[in-house]
C-alpha cells in the first residue's frame, strides 16, 4: 500500500526565528528542543502532504510536535546518527501505541525529529526533517471510494469543532477514540485529518494510525477515512498479513529533498537575512518602484551596468556621487589629487572632520565613505594630477605626464559616464578630449558664486558627425554629435588661470546649497540620456522649450544640452549651444592631432598652450575678428 | 466608512476570518504577536509547474487606520520567489509587460496594486511585499454596502493575489460595489491548476456580483473572467494609449505618494 510522503515547508519566518534564538538564546546549545508544525487539510496544489514550519513553531502551540536538534558545525550535522535518532523516536511512538495514550494524544504517534545545521554568516541552512513510522505489511483490500461531499462536511465541521485529528466514525455516529476498544462490530471508521493532497492515497500521518488501531483492536483490518478539505475525502478498506502483535522492526521516515534524494535539503536564505542583500534589494527596489509606478519602461540595468568615472572629488565629486547611487549606479571611480583640508567637511557630503585632521585624500575618502553608505557599491579612489595647458612641465616630469595621460585614457575607455567636477577650466580639457576622441558621455558641471552650469558634452560615434539638421524653424532637435563641449564658447586657450580666477577657481566662496543643486541637475540630466533610447545619440532641442512638452525627447522627457541657473533669481534655462569647428578641446583638429601624437601633445600644451589656438585653428580666427573686438569672459555665461 | 480604529480593525477581523472560515477553503487564522492581531493565511498555488506556497497577512496600519495586505510566495524551503516572479504573476503588477516596444500596453494605475512595496512586516521582521495603504481611506470610502469592512476590502485588495472571498463573508447580503472600475483586476494572476475546480463555483459568484453592481453604477468595465497566468488586459485601446497618457497618470499617482515617505523601502 502506498502513503503520500510529508513535505516540510519552512517559513522564512521560522529560519528568522531559528536566527534571532541561536544569537540571543540558545548560542552553542545543542540539546534538543521541542518545536510543533502545523499541517493543513485544506491545500489543494500538490501531490505532498504538507508540513509548516513557522515563526510559532517554537511556542508550543502547534498541532504535530517534535523536537529541534541545531548543530554547531556541519561535520556534527553530517555525522548525527540518523538511524538511531528515529529508532529513539519511533520507540517513544509504539510506548503510546502500547499503553494505550495514543487515544487521548493522537498527535503522540505522529511526531518528527527537526535537524539543522545553520550557517548564520552566509544565511544557508542545511536541514533534514524525519516523520518516522514503523512498516507493517499492508495492504488494500478494496480500490479506495471517493466519499460524497455531505458527509465529508459533517466530519470537517466535527473537526472544526473538537480539533481532535483522529476519531471514529460509526454508523454516523463520532465517537472519541477512547471508545475504540469496546466497540463490539466491525461496523466503524478511522477518521484522520489528511494533509495528503493526491487523489485515493492516502497521507503518511495514517501509517502509524493504522498500526495503533490494528494493535489495539488486535485485528487484521481496518477501514480508514482520509478526511481532506481542500478534495474529495477517501475511504480505504486496509488489511495486514498477520495481525501486530509486537514491535515492527523497520523503521522509515527521513524525507526525501526537492531533488527527490533521500538528502538533506538546503536553502540560501542571504537575499533575506543578509544585511548587505538586503541593502541592494531595497536600494534596487526603490528604483524598480519608479518603473512600477510611474515610468513602465524605465530600465533600471541601464543605472546598475553603468560605470561612472568622476574627475573631482570635492562638493562637486561628492554630490554628483550621493545622488549617483540613489539611481541604483554600482560602479563609481574618484580621481583626485588633493586632500582633505578642514574647510571640506562641511560642505563635501563624503568627507568629515577626521578626514581632514588625518589629512586623508579625497579620493580615498569619498569611495570608502560611499561603501560605508552601501557595502555593494564597487567604488575605487585614483590619486592622480591631470595634466593642465599651461601648467609647464619640465624635462624630470614628463614620463610621469606619459603615464597620467595613458592612465586616464585607459579610465575615461573603460567608464561609461564621465563627469567634470574639477575647480579649474585647464583641467578639464584633457579629460574633454580624450572624452571627445573616443565618443564616451561627458558632463560638465561648474559652479559660480551663485549661478551654476551643466553642459552635456556633444558625442561623436565612430567619428560620425551627421550633418546639421534640417533647420526649418529655430526650434527643433540637435543631434548629439552637433553639441558643444564644455570649451565650445570659449574663443580662447585654457591656460594657467590661477592669476585670472575663473569662475570654476570661485567655487569654494559658491553658496552652499549650489552644490547639490548642480550635481542633482547633472544627474538627472544623465538619467534623462541613458535613458534615451540612443543615449550616445540623444538629441537636445535648440533653445528653450518651455511649451506643450515637445522637449520630451526620451523616456524621462527632456535632455537639454546645458542647465545655467542663477540663484540670485532662483531661475534656470536650457540654451543649447552647437559644436565649435575649431574648439580647442573637441575639434576635429585637435582630436586628429591627439590621435596622432597622444601625450606628447598634452606636454606641448602644457608648456605652451598657444599650440592648442595654432592646431585648432583658432588663432587664424581670431586675427580676423581683432578688428571686431569680441570682449570674452570666462564669467560671462 | 474609509477607516477603522484598532478595536473595530480587531473585531471585524474576528469576524470576518468567522465569515470565511465557515465556507472557504481558504481559511484565515488568528494570529497575536507584541504588535497586535494579525490574520494569517497559508496556501499552495501552483506557479510554472510548481507547487509554491502562498502567505498572505492582514496586518493594522494604525497611521492610516485601515488593514493593509501582506504577501509573499516561498518555495519548500523558505526560499521566497524574487520579486520579478512575484510581479510577473498579475499584470497588474507586473510593468514587464509594458515593454518599451509596445508602450500601448501599459497598466492602467488600480490603486490596489499599483502599490506594490517590499517592506518589513510588522509583526514577524521578515521582507514581505505589501500594498501601501495610503489609497485605502478613500477606496473604502466609496465603497457601498455595509458589513464586514474586511470582506469588503479583501473584496478589492485580494483580487490581483487570487485570494477569494466567499459571499457568505457579506452578511445581510450587503455586497460591496466598487468605487473604480477595475477593468483588468479580476484577472487570476495564478494558474492554479486545480484550484480553479473548487474555487469555481466562488469566484464566478463574486465575479458575477461584483460586476453586476458596476453595471448599475454604470461604471463598469467588461471584466475578463478567463483565468490565465499571462493574458493582458485589453484595457485600453493601442491606438489611443500614448506614452503621455502613461506619464500622466503616473504624476497623479506621485503628488498622491509625495506627501507620505512610507512608500519607500527603508528596511
Amino acid at each position: 500500500m502506498q502513503f503520500v510522503p510529508i513535505c516540510t515547508f519552512v517559513d522564512a519566518s521560522f529560519w528568522s526565528e531559528v536566527n534571532r534564538r541561536k544569537l540571543n538564546e540558545w548560542k552553542l546549545e545543542e540539546s534538543s528542543k521541542p518545536v510543533g508544525a502545523s499541517i493543513s487539510i485544506y491545500d489543494s496544489i500538490g501531490t505532498d502532504s504538507r508540513l509548516s514550519l513557522s515563526n510559532e513553531s517554537f511556542l508550543g502551540t502547534a498541532a504535530v510536535k517534535g523536537q529541534f536538534l541545531l548543530l554547531n558545525t556541519v561535520e556534527s550535522f553530517t555525522k548525527l546518527d540518523r538511524k538511531e535518532l528515529m529508532n529513539a523516536e519511533a520507540e517513544g511512538i509504539w510506548e503510546s501505541i502500547v499503553s494505550g495514550r495514543w487515544m487521548d494524544h493522537p498527535a503522540s504517534l505522529n511526531t518528527f525529529i527537526f535537524t539543522l545545521f545553520a550557517d548564520l554568516k552566509k544565511f544557508r541552512y542545511h536541514y533534514w526533517n524525519c516523520m518516522p513510522v514503523l512498516l507493517t505489511d499492508l495492504s488494500l483490500i478494496d480500490q479506495p471510494v471517493e466519499i460524497v461531499d455531505e458527509e465529508s462536511r459533517a466530519l470537517l465541521s466535527h473537526l472544526d469543532q473538537s480539533q481532535q485529528s483522529v476519531f471514529v466514525y460509526c454508523n454516523g455516529v463520532i465517537l472519541p477514540l477512547t471508545h475504540l476498544p469496546s466497540l463490539q462490530s466491525d461496523d466503524y471508521e478511522i477518521v484522520v485529518a489528511d494533509p495528503s493532497t493526491t487523489p485515493s492515497v492516502a497521507g503518511w500521518l495514517c501509517r502509524n494510525v493504522i498500526l495503533a488501531v490494528l494493535w489495539t483492536t488486535k485485528r487484521n483490518k481496518v477501514r480508514l477515512i482520509s478526511l481532506r478539505g481542500g478534495q474529495p475525502s477517501w475511504r480505504f478498506n486496509i488489511g495486514v498479513s498477520s495481525p501486530v502483535s509486537s514491535r515492527p522492526s523497520k523503521v522509515v521516515g527521513w524525507e526525501r529533498n526537492e531533488k527527490n534524494e533521500q538528502k538533506p535539503s538546503s536553502v540560501d536564505l542571504s537575499k533575506q537575512f543578509h544585511p548587505h542583500k538586503l541593502m541592494e534589494q531595497a536600494v534596487d527596489l526603490n528604483v524598480s518602484l519608479i518603473k512600477w509606478r510611474l515610468v513602465p519602461q524605465l530600465e533600471t540595468t541601464k543605472f546598475s551596468q553603468l560605470k561612472c568615472l568622476l574627475l573631482g572629488a570635492g562638493t562637486l565629486g561628492c554630490n554628483v556621487a550621493r545622488s549617483l547611487i540613489g539611481w541604483g549606479v554600482r560602479t563609481i571611480t574618484f580621481v583626485d589629487n588633493g586632500i582633505v583640508s578642514y574647510s571640506n567637511p562641511v560642505r563635501q557630503s563624503l568627507s568629515e572632520f577626521d578626514d581632514a585632521q588625518n589629512g586623508r585624500k579625497k579620493a580615498d575618502v569619498a569611495a570608502s565613505a560611499l561603501r560605508r553608505i552601501f557595502p555593494s557599491i564597487d567604488a575605487n579612489a585614483i590619486d592622480m594630477t591631470i595634466p593642465m595647458p599651461g601648467h609647464t612641465v619640465d624635462e624630470n616630469a614628463v614620463s610621469s605626464i606619459d603615464s597620467s595621460v595613458s592612465l586616464l585614457h585607459s579610465l575615461i575607455a573603460s567608464h561609461d559616464a564621465i563627469f567634470l567636477l574639477l575647480d579649474s577650466r585647464e583641467a578639464r580639457w584633457l579629460p574633454t578630449l580624450i572624452a571627445s576622441t573616443i565618443g564616451k558621455l561627458c558632463f560638465s558641471v561648474a559652479l559660480g558664486f551663485d549661478n551654476y552650469v551643466v553642459i552635456r558634452h556633444g558625442v561623436t560615434v565612430d567619428g560620425v558627425i551627421e550633418k546639421k539638421e534640417d533647420v526649418t524653424s529655430l526650434r527643433g532637435l540637435v543631434n548629439a554629435s552637433q553639441l558643444g563641449c564644455y570649451f565650445c564658447s570659449d574663443v580662447t586657450a585654457p591656460g594657467n588661470s590661477m592669476a585670472e580666477r575663473t569662475l570654476d577657481q570661485q567655487c569654494t566662496v559658491a553658496r552652499p546649497g549650489l552644490s547639490q543643486i548642480a550635481s542633482g541637475l547633472a544627474v538627472e540630466l544623465l538619467a534623462s540620456v541613458v535613458q534615451h533610447s540612443d543615449p550616445l545619440r540623444a538629441p537636445a532641442w535648440n533653445g528653450e522649450s518651455i511649451h506643450t512638452g515637445e522637449e520630451e525627447t526620451g523616456l524621462l522627457g527632456a535632455a537639454p544640452h546645458q542647465i545655467r541657473g542663477y540663484v540670485s533669481r532662483f531661475n534656470s534655462m536650457t540654451p543649447c549651444v552647437r559644436r565649435f569647428e575649431k574648439c580647442i578641446a573637441c575639434g576635429p583638429a585637435m582630436r586628429e592631432a591627439f590621435r596622432e601624437r597622444g601625450s606628447s601633445l598634452v606636454i606641448s600644451a602644457c608648456n605652451s598652450p598657444r599650440i592648442l589656438e595654432e592646431i585648432s585653428g583658432l588663432d587664424l580666427l581670431q586675427a580676423s575678428v581683432d578688428d571686431i573686438q569680441i570682449d570674452v569672459s570666462d564669467d560671462d555665461f | 466608512m474609509g477607516t477603522l480604529n484598532l478595536a473595530e480593525f480587531n473585531s471585524h477581523l474576528d469576524q470576518f476570518i468567522t465569515l470565511n472560515n465557515g465556507s472557504s477553503r481558504e481559511k484565515w487564522t488568528l494570529h497575536k504577536s507584541d504588535a497586535g492581531l494579525y490574520a494569517k493565511q497559508s496556501v499552495m498555488v501552483k506557479w510554472k509547474e510548481e507547487s509554491i506556497n502562498r502567505q498572505a497577512h492582514i496586518t493594522y496600519n494604525s497611521t492610516y487606520q485601515v488593514p493593509v495586505l501582506w504577501f509573499n510566495f516561498y518555495r519548500r524551503g523558505g526560499d521566497p520567489l524574487s520579486s520579478d516572479e512575484v510581479l510577473s504573476l498579475s499584470c497588474t503588477i507586473n510593468p514587464q509587460s509594458t515593454l518599451s516596444s509596445n508602450p500601448s500596453r501599459s497598466c492602467p494605475s488600480d490603486p490596489s496594486t499599483s502599490s506594490v512595496t517590499l517592506n518589513e512586516h510588522p509583526h514577524l521582521g521578515v521582507l514581505f511585499y505589501h500594498l501601501h495603504p495610503c489609497q485605502t481611506p478613500a477606496i473604502m470610502r466609496e465603497m457601498t454596502g455595509k458589513g464586514n469592512y474586511i470582506a469588503s476590502w479583501l473584496s478589492f485588495y485580494g483580487r490581483p493575489l487570487g485570494l477569494s472571498v466567499p459571499l457568505s463573508s457579506f452578511p445581510g447580503s450587503s455586497l460591496p460595489s466598487l468605487p473604480l472600475s477595475p477593468s483588468t483586476s479580476s484577472e487570476q494572476p495564478l494558474d492554479d491548476g486545480a484550484n480553479h475546480e473548487n474555487h469555481m463555483e466562488e469566484a464566478i459568484d463574486i465575479e458575477d456580483a461584483l460586476s453586476a453592481m458596476e453595471d448599475e453604477s454604470g461604471r463598469g468595465q467588461t471584466s475578463s473572467s478567463t483565468l490565465t497566468d499571462s493574458s493582458l488586459p485589453s484595457s485600453h485601446s493601442p491606438t489611443t494609449r500614448s506614452l503621455d497618457d502613461t506619464r500622466t497618470e503616473g504624476f497623479s499617482q506621485r503628488s498622491i505618494h509625495e506627501d507620505r515617505n512610507e512608500n519607500t523601502v527603508q528596511p
